[in-house]
């Protein structure tokens, strides 16, 4: 008997062993395991035989049950394995095939530019402040020592709405207002971004439409070292570390001392070329100290605060950053141009 | 201003100093030098002689020319009209080259030979408008005595280099060849040789009066001359006046720009013959004067106008221009020679009106120096004796009322620094006021500064700050940081602005920017409640019908955009603006800031996948929830069919109002296929949302919610509904039955077709119930599920489909 169960474990192992199929392999379950099955015979005759035969009978033929229900249970993994990897071979994808993407949405350049600028300022402790696009003739010029039939109006042509009212022609009417909502108190630290129009024909260079960045600090001890540091730091971020600002004097009516501030030429740093016309330099924002009758006029005593104002396009900014041709371009909204520009 | 730096070199010694580093220095102290050019670039010219003139046998319009140039008589064709014997006239020999690269060879013109050029000043490179009328349209014939064989362009005066300068409006001091000499001489730190002494003596002349009758005149003096010789100038007369960008007229007219341009004085010229008296009188215009000036226009003149009279009849417009009844002609014999003071804002106001900006308005208008206006006038009489042997009278007719009054400014040297940020000694600013030849005095850091009346533009401290920094130089500027310490951050609407615009560019819009003025044709284009009852911003002087108004809203400027960029074979576009529209209020301009989008195609498109996505309402509609989500916003907003007044350019049944708690902000919808086609762009969807109200809302602060541990129950109800019945409205009506136990209402179909009654829809909602404390059972759920149907059965008619 003991012998039989043997033989018929060897044949069973066998049989599992050539197994093929899970159906097949379920089919020899059955036939060595189930209630007909060889060691099933075995268990019945037990009852036949002595205590010790029979003691020794249900060792082996459990044993035997245990040696080939595992065996069962491997080749079930093996061929549950061999059918997952043939199935997971037959997902293969090609992963270099293009995506489904929906392109993001960029961000206008100048806007680009002016965000860029803003974040720079807030770090270094300015507000940003905003205000109407129409403005009247006292904000836009008379607060800013240009009174009525000063020529250098005329370096600002102007649209007019009525004789009082006008679209602004730079930012400085919200230097303006915010100094007058300050009552005389300092510091103010601000800058203040926006469009301004004068009154231009368009073409490669010029824009009835731009926008204008102007800062502003007053405080009691405000020197004009601390705007060329502050500039400094400004086109070093802005344009880059190696790059060297240098003040030329100049003339704004709202600002004594006045200078044009000029930025080393990217193409050749200074040395000279087509594109700086041999200077070596090319201008890039206007700034100067506050003039002692705009502080007056905003409500500041010039004996007690001093201040800095300085102004800039960052149309022009982009214009320089990236060779741009043609203002224009800003305001044609063609994708193929916009899209080309991915500031951080 | 044109400088030629051989006039500037009789002011001050610029030896040793290149014109290109001079030009540097220039512009780094103030006055920007825009370029360094040679006055003419021609080589190898000379002064040649015709000795014989012969018609060219083969060509009428050629003459043959047998030509003296010194070392040789040589054979030169020439086809000017007024080339004739015996004139003296300019040869670019064979291998001269003229400006433009000219290059000048033997050669034969139809068979005859030529050994060079007989040259006209254009040739030479002098710009036609400074060519005196004689000489335009032919070769220019030089003075009778001009030495043959000699350097013709040195004979000229045009071997110079001129600069450009580019004067800021505050710098009228160097309107003249002096004031600029005084302002090279402080930056190269040189003596300057002034053309004219201390002080003159004069008496005044009993035959001629001036009278002024107008606060608009300070100073007029006038001398008369007699026996003036109308003619020509000597060449370097008319080559000074060519190299500063005037054309020579007369030897009169010549002397008197030569001294407006020596000393920034401008002066006047009358024929004293065509006066009607011995006198002039200044003063303001008689309404409906007139005057004819001499460019051959009668002008009306107003009493703010300054007019120069013979005591009956405006004989000039002060500072501006002459009249032709007294005009200098070519006989004229005897002159009242005018120079005088006019106020700024006069001579600007009635230049600007007439049109009549010239080289003499300009620097009235920017302030002459009233001390040189006498010796303006001496300057230019002595030229006329020495060119015309005219006759002066030494007496003066004057009429003087200014103040002598010194201008002095009071600075501290302590102030200068604390502006500066630098530590500038006593010596450092005493040596800028030394080479500014500005008179001073120091005692204890306090300077006081004597500023002569050339310097008009110096009235305060800081304007002499300027002075010392730009002379002593910016460079020497530290570069520090402002001491005052601020924190700052975006505001809040500012911050609302970036996140509008992150949710739109994750969303894939692109931002645009367009312009706010814009053609009045399409002030009513995308007009909806919020926008067409508005009345138009207009500017009163456009340069363009284009740009004449200030734009109402936004989204006609993106539907051009699209358009653009769809005759690009752009099909898939996706724009947003946020900028602003402009409206009168009761007359009070407004402005507001607009959010405005228009989308058009394929959002999302996988071809080898078969996959695509196509920009629909529902699409954009997500867009704009999404951005309210961001701001928190998303319970306030919702959404309105559109009635029948919704503008013509907008789909009427897909377009809907975009409501902000139940008050209309904007519009979202499709473009009506009529406007489509007038635009010729794709199927659009636009939307355009005010964003005031949404900036000033004040958020509400965020509570944590507690997530229910108990199982969600869910139940679906269909209705069929009459069509136009809208899903929020049904959704609405679900929620206010729902209780606190509902979660949410979703619509998961809505079908018309087979089935269902014409003029219905039916509509499936999926409810979700919840309750944070406990398990809903059954018979908790269906008590509400009963309520709802109830109401959709009572309120919309609805019939439950089972
Ligand atoms: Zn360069």
């Amino acid at each position: 008997m003991l012998k039989q169960l043997k033989s018929i474990c060897e044949i069973a192992l066998k049989d599992i062993e050539e197994c093929q199929e899970i159906k097949q392999l379920n089919e020899l379950r059955v036939k060595y395991l189930g209630k007909k099955g060889p060691i099933q015979e075995a268990m019945k005759m037990m009852k036949d035989l002595d205590t010790e035969a029979r003691k020794e009978l249900g060792l082996v033929s459990n044993e035997t049950k245990f040696t080939i229900s595992t065996a069962i249970e491997n080749k079930q993994k093996e061929l549950e394995n061999l059918v997952i990897e043939e199935q997971l071979k037959n997902d293969f994808i090609d992963v270099t095939l293009p995506s489904r993407k929906r392109a993001l949405g960029q961000a206008h350049l100048t806007n680009q530019i002016i965000t860029e600028i803003e974040d720079l300022f807030i770090g270094m402790g300015y507000s940003i402040a905003e205000g109407p696009e129409i403005e009247t003739d006292h904000y836009n010029f008379e607060m800013l020592n240009l009174p009525k039939g000063h020529p250098a109006r005329d370096m600002q042509d102007s649209f007019y709405i009525t004789e009082e009212l006008l679209l602004r022609t730079h930012t400085s009417p919200v230097q303006a207002r915010t100094m007058l909502k300050q009552g005389g108190k300092g510091p103010v630290k601000i800058i203040c971004p926006g469009k301004v129009y004068r009154r231009d024909d368009d073409d490669a260079t010029h824009s009835h439409q731009f926008f204008q960045i102007e800062g502003l600090v007053i405080d009691k001890n405000i020197t004009m070292s601390d705007l060329k540091g502050t500039l400094e730091y400004f086109v070093k971020k802005i344009f880059g570390e190696n790059r060297e600002i240098r003040f030329r004097p100049s003339f704004f009516p709202f600002t004594e001392p006045s200078v044009e501030v000029d930025v080393t030429c990217a193409k050749c740093s200074g040395s000279g070329c087509s594109m700086c016309k041999n200077s070596g330099y090319i201008e890039i924002l206007g700034a100067g100290m506050v003039h002692p009758d705009v502080l007056k006029m905003g409500g500041f005593d010039p004996e007690v605060y001093q201040g800095f104002a300085f102004g800039m396009g960052p149309e022009r900014i982009a214009i320089l950053k990236y060779g741009i041709d043609d203002i224009r371009q800003f305001y044609t909204n063609d994708l193929r141009f916009n899209n080309q520009f991915n500031l951080k | 201003m044109l400088l030629p730096l051989k006039w500037l070199k009789s002011y001050v010694d610029i030896s040793g100093i290149s014109a290109n580093d001079l030009a540097k220095k220039i512009t780094l102290s103030g006055i920007e030098v825009e370029r360094v050019y040679p006055m003419s670039k021609a080589t190898n010219c000379v002064i040649g002689h015709v000795l014989e003139k012969t018609k060219h046998p083969q060509a009428d319009k050629l003459s043959v020319c047998q030509v003296d140039l010194g070392s040789e008589v040589t054979q030169i064709v020439c086809g000017a009209q007024n080339v004739d014997k015996g004139q003296k006239v300019v040869v670019s020999k064979v291998g001269a080259t003229l400006p433009g690269g000219v290059k000048i060879k033997k050669a034969k013109l139809r068979g005859e030979e030529s050994n060079g050029m007989i040259c006209s000043l254009k040739e030479l490179g002098i710009e036609n408008k400074f060519i005196p009328q004689e000489f335009q349209n032919g070769i220019t014939v030089l003075d009778e005595k001009a030495p043959v064989g000699v350097d013709a362009i040195e004979y000229l005066g045009f071997n110079d280099t001129i600069l450009e300068l580019s004067l800021t409006p505050n710098r009228s001091d160097c309107l003249s060849m002096l004031g600029i000499a005084y302002e090279v001489s402080a930056i190269i730190d040189k003596d300057i040789n002034k053309p004219y002494g201390e002080k003159i003596a004069y008496s005044i002349n009993p035959n001629f009066k001036v009278k002024i009758n107008s606060d608009d005149c300070p100073l007029y003096y006038a001398k008369t001359i007699k026996n003036v010789k109308i003619k020509r100038s000597p060449e370097w007369l008319q080559s000074a006046l060519i190299s500063c960008g005037i054309r020579p007229i007369n030897n009169v007219v010549d002397v008197t720009n030569y001294v407006m341009l020596e000393l920034g004085q401008p002066l006047h010229a009358f024929d004293f013959k065509k006066l009607n008296s011995d006198e002039i009188i200044v003063r303001n215009a008689f309404k409906n004067e007139t005057i004819v000036t001499l460019d051959n226009i009668k002008r009306e003149l107003l009493p703010t106008d300054l007019v120069i009279t013979d005591g009956k009849k405006p004989i000039a417009i002060a500072g501006v221009m002459g009249g032709q009844n007294t005009e200098i002609d070519e006989n004229t014999c005897d002159v009242v020679l005018e120079s005088a003071v006019f106020n700024p804002l006069t001579v600007r106001k009635t230049y600007t009106r007439l049109g009549l900006r010239s080289e003499s308005s300009i620097r009235f208008e920017k302030k002459v120096d009233p001390e040189r206006t006498i010796y303006a006038l001496n300057r230019a009489c002595q030229l006329l004796v020495e060119l015309v042997d005219a006759e002066i009278d030494d007496k003066l007719s004057v009429e003087n009322n200014i103040n002598d009054k010194i201008n002095s400014i009071e600075i501290k040297l302590e102030k200068i620094n604390r502006v500066l940020g630098i530590t500038l000694s006593d010596e450092d600013v005493s040596l800028v006021f030394r080479k500014l030849k500005f008179d001073y005095k120091l005692s204890k850091g306090t300077f006081v500064v004597i500023i002569p009346s050339r310097r008009p533009d110096i009235m305060i401290a800081e304007d002499l700050i300027e002075e010392i920094i730009r002379i002593y130089g910016y460079d020497k500027l530290n570069k520090t940081l402002p001491q005052t310490n601020t924190v700052a951050s975006l505001s809040e609407n500012q911050l609302k602005i970036r996140k509008i615009k992150s949710v739109l560019l994750a969303q894939g819009l692109n931002e645009v920017m367009t312009y706010s003025l814009t053609n009045p044709k399409y002030f009513n284009r995308f007009s909806h409640h919020e926008v067409n009852s508005l009345l138009p911003v207009k500017l009163s002087m456009p340069i363009s019908e284009e740009r004449s108004f200030m734009r109402p809203g936004l989204i006609h400027s993106l539907v051009e955009v699209m358009s653009y960029n769809n005759a690009r074979k752009n099909n898939n576009v996706f724009l947003f603006e946020l900028g602003k529209r402009y409206y009168l209020n009761q007359g009070e301009p407004c402005e507001n800031m607009v959010l405005a989008g228009a989308c058009s195609g394929v959002i999302v498109e996988n071809k080898w996948q078969k996959k695509k996505e196509v920009c629909d309402f529902y699409y954009v509609k997500a867009i704009i929830e999404q951005v309210f989500e961001k701001m928190s916003l998303d319970k306030q907003i919702s959404f309105a069919q559109a009635d029948k007044s919704v503008g013509a350019d907008f789909h009427p049944s897909r377009s809907a109002y975009i409501l902000y708690k139940n008050k209309e902000i904007g519009i979202i919808g499709q473009i009506h296929p009529n406007s489509q086609r007038e635009y010729d762009i794709n199927e659009t969807y636009v939307f355009e949302i005010i964003l005031d109200q949404v900036l000033d809302a004040k958020l509400e602060e965020n509570k944590f919610k507690a997530i229910s541990k108990y199982p969600t129950v869910t139940r679906d109800i269909a209705i069929v509904v009459d069509k136009d019945i809208t899903v929020s409205t049904l959704s609405q009506a679900i929620a206010s039955k729902g209780g606190r136990n509902l979660k949410s209402v979703q619509v998961f179909d809505v079908y018309n077709g087979k089935n269902v009654d014409k003029g219905k829809k039916s509509i499936a909602f999926s409810l979700m119930f919840e309750n944070v404390e406990r398990t809903l059972t059954d018979n908790d759920v269906n008590k509400i599920y009963d309520k709802v149907v109830k109401h959709l059965e009572d309120s919309f008619n609805a019939i439950l489909r089972k």
